[in-house]
């Protein structure tokens, strides 16, 4: 042990800090976070490129410019742009945003949860919200104009962000008594209540018909095949506030790793930090299932996976889990749409196929970082 | 200072603590020793502001420390708790910046700071490896210099503490008295050290002063010389032991006598027969050839 004898010493500050250790890992952070910026970024325009239109990356480009005024002279087709802005576009950025969404929410949760394997249907984001669409799917033609009316199209959305939310409230009001919140009783609830509205859900199948049936079964393998500038103007609040409000919780989340009660020692808030982490991950959990369906597997592995490559400090985990869930979404939105042309697979069959492999393949690996799993 | 006053902590009717004084002074190594269940823990969770007391007040210098904001307690005291939960990667760098987290001070100084923490603790070989992997003393040592670098500047306002729950717990011998020696430099730099012990001689030799705590209630206060007597060992811990000077400190040495169990009775024929000269079994009125309960096979 070098215990140093000099007491005078002992916390005194150090005068230069020849920091080259601090400085290389900094650079380590960031240059993973932009690989991962440019992963993002390539499967956008492969995306945009690929489908029964075929359009290439420049093409791609010299659209888009030209709907600011700027004209590179790259010839395309009326159609090209057609399929490109109408169709393509909005597709790409709402998986983009529901894969960030979803990884963000994962992200937080099991930061929070101290436990890897936490992801939104953990505290009943995922339930409440297949309950809240198995209501108004079946329903709701029971129903006469219930609610439909008003909704439109957004009504099984809607309905599934509305049973998300309450669901979620539920699990958080039981395990908090007085001002503190039981992250363990929540997860307990949690569990309970999603056997709970499992059972209202397959009662509502048993009441089901075959059409009702069908929709409920596509809804909860999840599609962003209803993609329009409307349902991305529904998420994109909720994402944006899980993006700007997720990195501000990332130290409190590192301390909150230790146990509560060292967060506090730290001088954490630990029950604001709580409150915030379950309102910011319910929220994008819910606006995201809302949109595009039960889309599994994405909020669990990709920050996982994150952690995998880059340890668990929340500062990277954070930020690189909403950019590689947005290019876990949006390649597997790809594949969705061109593997079996002209019909589409669900995506929630993709993210599995495409995420699973890569997962075992690190987890195999990565036997160093014990204690992940 | 850290100043108890008259605290009592109750579940329901049962008083983890009660009628609990004492102070922690700046640049002083104060021990806190007692049997299991004496109410230690409490203490100290009650001074860190974990817990707030449901009688009488804890105050850190001078300010109740309730209405102290948790962000400003962190930059004036750190806890080194008995067990962490971490099982998370990271690396012991990166949990001994954790330290840090109060601190709004730019990443390259508290990189700095870490290591010099790390070194004082004796765990900068480690500073690569993942924390999961470390045996329980390496992991007591992380975190020992995590608490170290939380509170390495002095705050613009009140003194440093730094509160200790059993910091030798885990650890060998060599590093029992390592860690206990850089509480000693802390407190010589100033610094208010409270540590919470089971080791009365580890207590005698490191502290200035001693308080006992006994079934919640307060036995005794003072410097190791006042305090470890056999009375008083024997009514904190119901266990006979001889007091001697320690042959190479001037502090007192306490042995615990051979050949007894717990309530002083003897269990065996042995050397203990040609040392039971403290009264200690005569002092609770036992007789040793009737005892209360059956006798443990040996």
């Amino acid at each position: 042990m070098a215990t140093t004898g000099d007491a005078q010493t002992l916390f005194s500050l150090p005068v230069n800090a020849p920091s080259t250790v601090t400085r290389s890992s900094i650079s380590r952070r960031t240059l993973f976070l932009m690989g991962c910026a440019v992963l993002l970024l390539v499967s956008m325009v492969l995306s945009l490129g690929f489908g029964a239109v075929t359009i290439s990356p420049i093409q791609v480009l010299s659209i888009l410019l030209s709907r600011i005024g700027i004209d590179t002279g790259v010839a395309f087709e009326t159609q090209q742009e057609l399929v490109l802005l109408g169709i393509r576009l909005p597709r790409v950025i709402l998986g983009l945003l529901v894969g960030a969404g979803l990884s963000l929410s994962g992200a937080l949760l099991q930061g929070l949860f101290r436990n890897p394997l936490a992801d939104p249907s953990l505290v009943g984001v995922s339930s409440g919200s297949a309950l809240g669409a198995a209501i108004m799917i079946v329903l709701s033609s029971s129903l006469p104009g219930f609610a439909l009316s008003a909704l439109g199209v957004f009504s099984v959305g809607f309905a599934a962000f509305v049973g998300g939310l309450i669901v979620t409230f539920i699990v958080y009001r039981i395990a908090t008594r007085g001002s503190m919140t039981s992250v363990a009783t929540m997860l307990l609830a949690g569990i309970a209540l999603n056997a709970l509205c499992a059972a209202g859900t397959g009662a509502l199948i048993v009441l089901s018909d075959d059409n009702q049936l069908r929709d409920l079964t596509f809804w909860t393998l999840g599609s962003l095949g209803g993609a329009t500038w409307t349902t991305i103007l529904v998420i994109l609040p909720f994402v944006l506030i899980a993006l700007i409000g997720g990195p501000m919780l990332a130290r409190a989340l590192n301390a909150m790793l230790l146990s509560e009660s060292e967060a506090r020692h730290l001088g954490i808030r630990t029950q604001q930090v709580k409150r915030f982490v379950i309102v910011l991950a319910a929220m994008t959990a819910g606006a995201a299932t809302a949109v595009a369906g039960l889309i599994g597997f994405v909020g669990l592995v990709v920050p996982h996976l994150v952690r995998l490559m880059v340890g668990p400090d929340h500062r990277t985990v954070i930020p690189a889990s909403a950019l590689l869930g947005a290019t876990l979404l949006v390649v597997a939105d790809l594949l969705a749409r061109v593997v079996m042309q002209p019909s589409e697979i669900p995506i929630g069959i993709l993210t599995a196929i495409a995420g699973a492999p890569f997962f075992l393949y690190l987890l195999v690996r990565s036997k160093h970082r014990e204690g992940l799993i | 200072m850290i100043s108890l006053h008259n605290v009592a902590y109750l579940i329901g009717a049962k008083a983890l603590v009660s009628d609990v004084s004492f102070e922690v002074m700046p640049g002083a190594v104060t021990a806190l020793v007692g049997a299991n269940g004496a109410g230690k823990s409490t203490s100290l969770k009650l001074m860190s502001g974990q817990w707030t007391p449901s009688k009488g007040d804890v105050r850190i210098d001078g300010q109740p420390v309730g209405e102290i904001p948790v962000d400003e307690l962190a930059l004036r005291r750190s806890v080194l708790s008995q067990q962490s939960a971490l099982t998370f990667g990271f690396k012991v760098d990166e949990v001994v910046q954790l330290g840090r987290t109060p601190h709004g001070s730019s990443a390259a100084f508290d990189a700095e700071i870490a290591s010099r923490a790390m070194e004082i603790a004796g765990v900068s070989h480690l500073k690569d490896r993942f924390y999961p992997t470390l045996s329980g003393g390496e992991q007591q040592r992380v975190h020992l210099a995590r608490a170290l670098a939380q509170i390495w500047e002095q705050p613009s306002k009140g003194e440093r503490y730094l509160l200790l729950d059993e910091p030798t717990a885990s650890l060998d011998l060599a590093h029992q008295h390592a860690v206990l020696e850089t509480a000693r430099d802390c407190a010589d730099a100033g610094v208010g050290v409270f540590t919470i012990l089971h080791d009365l001689n580890l207590a005698a030799q490191y502290a200035d002063r001693i308080i006992v705590l006994h079934q919640g209630h307060m036995i005794a206060d003072g410097s190791p010389a006042d305090v470890l007597t056999p009375e008083i060992i024997l009514k904190a811990y119901d266990m006979p032991v001889m007091v001697t000077p320690h042959p190479c400190a001037s502090c007192p040495m306490v042995v615990p006598i051979p050949g007894r169990n717990r309530s002083g009775e003897e269990v065996a024929v042995s050397a203990a027969a040609s040392v039971r000269g403290d009264g200690a079994g005569q002092a609770r009125g036992l007789a040793p050839s009737e005892p209360e309960y059956p006798l443990p096979v040996i």
